[in-house]
């Protein structure tokens, strides 16, 4: 992409942030469900930040469910300036926020080149263009989405776990086992979930080497050894660093970790979770919650035996099923693997139900909030209003998720018999 | 009967282990309201033998070595504005107070005490073992540079009735059916605008001394177009039309008569205009400028009559009656709610003011939202909560200077609770008990510490506020099957159809489509072949 080009999205993206900044919509977007949970809520972090200045731990009260290292961005100011100031207090956090988007739509504008330059999408001739302008594409997509600008104002954390995971991919893709391990630590550092990419990020590293070699490697069994031992040197780093600042305790993981899993804290938002664990009967909660969380597991293998050599996919379609079905998710993390999806767009020639899913989606967005404020603001409605919208909106996911995996495998077969895909616009 | 009641006498006497008093504080209120407050004072030197002591609560207090124990149950406010400094201050339900002998298993000595003290008095207190009511193991409220031994609670929810009056009644010697207990009538003190039940229990090397108090606050005028002031006699105000007599458990038997608070900033509206009573003849009475003290002797009894010599309007206004005024709101707003307290001192002298407030785990407290306006902040203590644990507790000192006030306020947010830790009546709301007040005209430095608690009465001058009730989101309460069920399809339908997709194969596509009775016929033809 080029550099004026860059700049005007850059410009235009900041200036659209930096405003809404101003008119002090985060106070509004910051209050809403659909970007912020418990595991993400800049309030928490604030209060956090706050009771470390006080001299306490900032997991003594059991407000603050984030690991400790997501302080440390916003205590570093305070290095340089010990007086609390408008600078530390409003607007480096702010500014922070913005740049991480920045940094954000840059990963994806270099995964958008590589995936070009690799050709490790799918190879549909008459989409040739479309993967071209995907360096464009998908940034633009990142930056001018209304929800994702509506996260990056509500200073919703989950920007630190995309930044991570898009960063696992870049450097995958660009064949650097140690940073790529890195994003992935980080990814799992923040929120237990990742850990599911794992085993894709291994196939995606044997699917670069395909590349690279032109042929079919064959199990690389130095790869599969240095992804694992990396991703524990990183993470024994990450919590060892953890473990020193919070004046050596481990007191943290509690909070930071087996909180979350165990959905202690019931706030609504777009999962799966909340409302499930507010009505379920006391003896069968620990069941559940293993289910819940053990069930994404079950889709590693099976993705893996389908999709062999495409890591890449695997990879995307993972972070979708965890997205989706962690305890705690955003809007951040639902548009963050839409935004992936853009890069398999050419595959909607073989979508069935890709109007129904747009519309049942948009839909659900735009009743969910209101049905919300009906429940817990007006009273004129109750938690099933918003808890049915959430299942509609869920629903429409899941469709979205299985819509791709059936369109990835009508292609492959297609490739395997040689049938010559056209994109709709050709076809017509 | 005589008899027998006279030789339990005298073997009480005999003994002279227990002793037994009891007295009566009368005081007409400038609003046309009478407050009384009964104290029985039973004290035991011999801590294994009993005369009169009451054995089962003897037994509890043993048991779960407390060594001080202060019980209230209230029903009804307190108008400071009105009605000035309380008798005995005591927040709207129940609390209970508690120091412990020694700090080991201090949770598990609270708890059976509670339980205890809730069969004993019939009071719902064992919820207070519970961490979603307000149990704090603190030595915040003590003053007592956080002594270990310490306990402190508060029901605000808690309902006060007759239920609780009975069981108080058997822990007197004189069961009520003697002396100033027969004017315990449970149907007005019921009838009331205030009332309160005090158990105060304290265990030294003096052996063990109780206090049993009953505050009410009666109204006069109820039902009464014309506001003045008009005589009244003591056994109509408790529906009482035996004679009063002295109890022959009780060493002594009093009623003190209090006129100060009708005088008001020195000045009294009805100096000019002869408020009196009748005194009854043969007893004994000593006098002070507005306290009058009768001793009740056997066989005499006691008829008090109150006369107001002219008729005198009741005041529309009522100038300060107390050195501050404190109010307390919640901002009511759905999730995100504001809590302050405005605290205002009406003298003309520099006060402290200490505060002490407990927010419950559920409304999550950020502390990084509190702020403090006028006033000179001496110091904040923090303790902050745990969910399902501890509340969070503040508690701050403030220097006011002369008519000034200071505005404590903090966000909390209203937390989403599972559908069994609501209460059956959800939709009513949580409550936020009372927060605890005192002054001090002591300003240096040095004098942070005062206990709120001893001794329970007047030397301290303690100010509860308003509970407060504070509603939270409710989930539907009949749908757990439903959820279970639809959450339920959600995961089972994304594992279905992945699973489906994963597993397909493409190639029967390819084959033109047969309806079913067309393949089993070519199946057939196939074999056949």
């Amino acid at each position: 992409m080029s550099k004026t080009r860059w700049l005007l999205l850059g410009a235009l993206a900041v200036s659209i942030r930096v405003t809404l900044f101003a008119l002090e919509f985060d106070k509004t977007f910051s209050n809403m469900v659909e970007f912020t949970t418990p595991t993400t809520s800049f309030k928490r972090l604030k209060e956090a930040l706050h009771l470390t200045d006080l001299g306490m731990s900032p997991y003594s009260s059991s407000v603050f469910i984030q690991p400790p290292l997501t302080l440390l961005p916003f205590s570093l100011p305070k290095v340089y300036a010990p007086s609390q100031t408008y600078i530390t207090e409003q607007l480096w956090p702010r500014a922070l926020f913005i740049l991480l988007d920045l940094l954000m739509a840059y990963l994806l504008c270099r995964i958008g080149a590589l995936t070009y330059k690799l050709k490790i999408l799918d190879r549909i001739p008459t989409a040739e263009s479309y993967y071209k302008n995907l360096q464009t594409l998908l940034p633009a997509v990142y930056l001018f989405n209304p929800v994702l600008i509506a996260s990056c104002v509500s200073m919703s954390t989950v920007i630190f776990n995309n930044l991570a995971i898009a960063i696992m991919i870049y450097y995958a893709l660009r064949n650097n086992v140690i940073l790529s391990t890195l994003g992935l630590s980080l990814a799992c550092y923040l929120t237990v979930y990742p850990l599911v990419l794992l085993i894709p990020l291994i196939v995606m590293f044997h699917q670069i080497a395909d590349v690279h070699a032109g042929k079919n490697v064959g199990v690389n069994k130095s790869i599969i050894v240095k992804v694992i031992l990396w991703s524990v040197i990183w993470q024994g780093l990450l919590q060892y660093m953890s473990f020193t600042i919070m004046g050596r305790s481990w007191e943290f993981l509690q909070q930071a970790y087996v909180y979350a899993l165990s959905v202690a804290d019931l706030t609504p938002n777009w999962g799966n979770f909340w409302y499930f664990f507010i009505e379920v009967f006391d003896h069968f909660r620990q069941f559940f919650l293993l289910m819940f969380n053990i069930h994404m597991l079950s889709y590693i293998a099976p993705l893996c035996i389908r999709f062999r050599r495409d890591g890449l996919f695997i990879s995307v379609i993972m972070i979708a099923i965890t997205s989706l079905f962690k305890a705690y998710p955003t809007f951040g993390d639902f548009f963050f693997y839409i935004t992936l999806f853009a890069m398999y767009i050419p595959l909607s020639v073989h979508m069935r139900y890709g109007f129904s899913i747009v519309v049942l989606m948009l839909f659900t967005m735009l009743v969910g909030p209101a049905f919300f404020i009906a429940w817990v603001q007006k009273g004129t409605g109750n938690a099933n209003f918003f808890y049915f919208v959430t299942l509609a909106f869920l629903m429409s996911q899941v469709l979205l998720i299985v819509e791709f995996v059936f369109a990835k495998l009508k292609h492959n077969y297609n490739l395997k018999k040689g049938v010559v895909e056209v994109t709709k616009e050709h076809s017509e | 009967m005589k008899v027998v009641i006279f030789a339990i006498l005298f073997l009480a006497v005999l003994s002279r282990c227990d002793r037994f008093d009891e007295n009566l504080i009368i005081q007409p209120l400038l609003d046309g309201k009478l407050a009384s407050e009964f104290r029985f004072i039973t004290t035991a030197q011999n801590k294994d033998h009993f005369v009169v002591f009451p054995r089962t609560l003897a037994h509890v207090m043993e048991k779960f070595n407390v060594r001080e124990m202060h019980l209230s149950l209230t029903q009804g406010r307190w108008r400071y504005d009105k009605w000035g400094e309380p008798l005995s201050p005591t927040p709207v339900g129940a609390e209970l107070i508690a120091l412990f002998h020694n700090s080991h298993n201090i949770t598990d000595q609270w708890k059976g005490l509670v339980h205890a003290l809730s069969g004993l008095l019939c009071a719902s207190l064992n919820f207070l073992d519970t961490t979603t009511q307000s149990t704090y193991a603190s030595g915040v409220v003590s003053g007592l540079s956080s002594d270990p031994n310490f306990r402190y609670g508060t029901l605000s929810h808690e309902t006060v009735c007759t239920e609780n009056l009975t069981p108080f009644k058997k822990l007197l010697p004189s069961r009520a059916k003697c002396g100033l207990g027969t004017l315990l009538s449970s149907i007005k003190m019921y009838d009331s605008q205030f009332h309160s039940i005090g158990v105060h229990f304290e265990s030294s090397e003096r052996g063990y001394e109780l206090m049993q108090t009953i505050t009410v606050v009666s109204d006069l005028l109820y039902g009464r177009t014309n506001r003045v002031f008009t005589d009244f006699e003591l056994s109509r105000v408790f529906d009482q039309h035996q004679p009063i007599l002295k109890c022959p458990f009780a060493v002594n038997t009093s009623v003190l008569i209090d006129t100060s608070r009708l005088e008001v900033e020195g000045v009294n509206p009805f100096a000019d205009k002869q408020i009196g009573f009748v005194k009854p003849n043969n007893i004994a009475e000593t006098s002070g400028r507005h306290e009058h003290l009768i001793n009740l002797v056997p066989g005499t009894p006691l008829s008090l009559k109150f006369q107001f010599n002219e008729k005198v309007n009741i005041p529309s206004e009522y100038p300060a009656q107390i050195p501050i005024i404190a109010t307390r709101h919640e901002s009511n707003t759905p999730i995100t709610a504001e809590l302050s307290l405005n605290v205002e001192n009406t003298l003309d002298t520099q006060i402290v003011v200490h505060y002490y407030d407990a927010i419950p785990w559920y409304f999550r407290m950020y502390w990084h939202t509190l702020t403090v306006v006028g006033g000179k902040v001496k110091y904040i203590n923090r303790r902050t909560a745990r969910e399902r644990q501890r509340p969070a507790e503040l508690e701050m000192a403030v220097l006011l200077g002369p008519r000034e006030n200071f505005t404590v306020s903090f966000n909390f947010d209203k937390v989403f609770l599972k559908y069994t830790e609501h209460s059956p009546d959800a939709n009513r709301g949580f409550d936020l008990s009372s927060s605890v007040l005192y002054y001090t005209f002591n300003t240096s430095d040095n004098a942070t510490t005062i206990p709120l608690h001893f001794p329970p009465h007047r030397d301290i001058n303690r100010i509860y506020t308003d509970s407060l009730l504070v509603s939270l989101p409710t989930p539907d309460f009949s749908m757990p099957y439903n959820v279970i069920t639809l959450s339920s399809t959600i995961l089972a339908l994304f594992f279905g159809s992945m699973f489906n997709a994963l597993v397909r194969r493409f190639n029967e596509e390819l084959l033109p489509k047969q309806g079913l009775l067309a393949r089993i016929f070519q199946k057939l033809k196939s074999k056949k072949s």
